[in-house]
């Protein structure tokens, strides 16, 4: 399926004003948005080591914001991702995958290795302090809100966009969670496509 | 009715040949409500929540609403649903879900679950976990819920 084609402005605006509806949920990010949506960040990953974006330049990227107790949406997104790199095949390799935790109070570096290791795909667990997140989160302009509970088992809502980054950093297009295997798969093939 | 009292006998029969194809018996207790494809979402020892899927059928000439869930080593058990709020994805618990008269309820991805949450134990692909599904009108049915990978989309 083609992309909606909203005017990237429009989309920028509508996440800025919280309005994304499924209409503005997937689409292209012009250069001219970019500027204010996406690029380059410093995050703690699985392995408790400082990552920066910068060090996949060359590679395509899949970023996905979540939490590991997330008890569904999680894991069936993770699960899309996975087919969508299958679908690529061997090529799929020079893609790196990224889930970027929303709760950085459980999610230490050692809870988000046991999590990544449970995927059938390499993925990068990345952590940081609350402050380092959100200033990640908008970067992609997404949201996350503790739902209290009084115990540890909260909740967080989360936006559930998966985002597309090219081989240059550059944030190219975001897609609904439960966007099609075979439609990533074209996305992630014409990143894969350009020349570095 | 006869089939109803024949089917419970055949199951257990069924049972091992159908375990070995990776495809769970339905448990059924002759009561018209039957729980299958039970499977759940693997744990480790610091993510001790998980969630779990099932298929609930009712054969009966009336609605039956499942009211609790229990899991046997987990702290708690609820049922949830998600919520899109403007690409904001949100989980609520639901005090009970219907099962229409001669009808079916996925519990799936994406969709209605039963949360896990303080899993004892660390759950292991191919192991089981007992789960209680109790009813409104009184019924709990027990079923072995199959431990499937955490990037599992069904049982199968």
């Amino acid at each position: 399926m083609k992309c909606c084609g909203v005017p990237a402005v429009l989309v920028v605006a509508l996440l800025l004003c919280g309005c994304s509806r499924h209409e503005a949920a997937r689409s292209d990010v012009s250069e001219a948005a970019r500027p204010s949506f996406g690029g380059d960040f410093t995050l703690t990953n699985q392995n408790n080591e400082p990552f920066r974006l910068d060090q996949l330049r060359g590679r395509p990227a899949v970023l996905f914001f979540g939490y590991t107790s997330c008890p569904d949406m999680c894991p069936m997104t993770m699960s899309r991702i996975a087919a969508a790199l299958k679908l690529v095949g061997e090529p799929a390799r020079q893609i790196a995958t990224l889930f970027v935790s929303v709760d950085p109070q459980r999610d230490t570096p050692a809870v988000l290795k046991e999590y990544v290791g449970s995927f059938s795909i390499p993925v990068i667990g990345l952590t940081g302090t609350p402050d380092e997140i959100a200033r990640v989160a908008a970067q992609y302009h997404a949201s996350y809100e503790v739902v209290p509970t009084g115990t540890t088992n909260y909740l967080v809502n989360h936006t559930s966009a998966i985002f597309l980054i090219d081989r240059e950093g550059r944030l190219r297009q975001y897609f609904r969670f439960d966007e099609k295997p075979e439609t990533l798969a074209s996305a992630l093939r014409t990143l894969l496509s350009e020349k570095s | 009715m006869i089939q109803l009292i024949i089917l419970p006998v055949v199951l257990v029969l069924a049972a091992p040949a159908a375990g070995a194809l990776g495809v769970q018996a339905p448990r059924a207790t002759g009561h018209g409500i039957i729980v299958r494809d039970a499977w759940v979402r693997v744990s480790t020892p610091l993510r001790t929540s998980s969630s779990a899927y099932c298929r609930i059928e009712n054969t009966t000439d009336a609605a039956v609403a499942l009211v609790s869930v229990t899991a046997t080593g987990a702290g708690a058990a609820e049922i949830h649903t998600m919520a899109d709020r403007d690409g904001l994805m949100s989980m609520h618990p639901l005090a009970k879900v219907t099962v229409p008269p001669h009808g079916a309820l996925a519990l799936e991805p994406g969709g209605m679950h039963i949360m896990l949450t303080d899993i004892a134990r660390p759950l292991t692909i191919g192991a089981t976990l007992a789960m209680q599904f109790t009813f409104d009108n009184g019924r709990t049915e027990t079923v072995r819920a199959v431990v499937r990978p955490l990037d599992a989309m069904s049982i199968r």
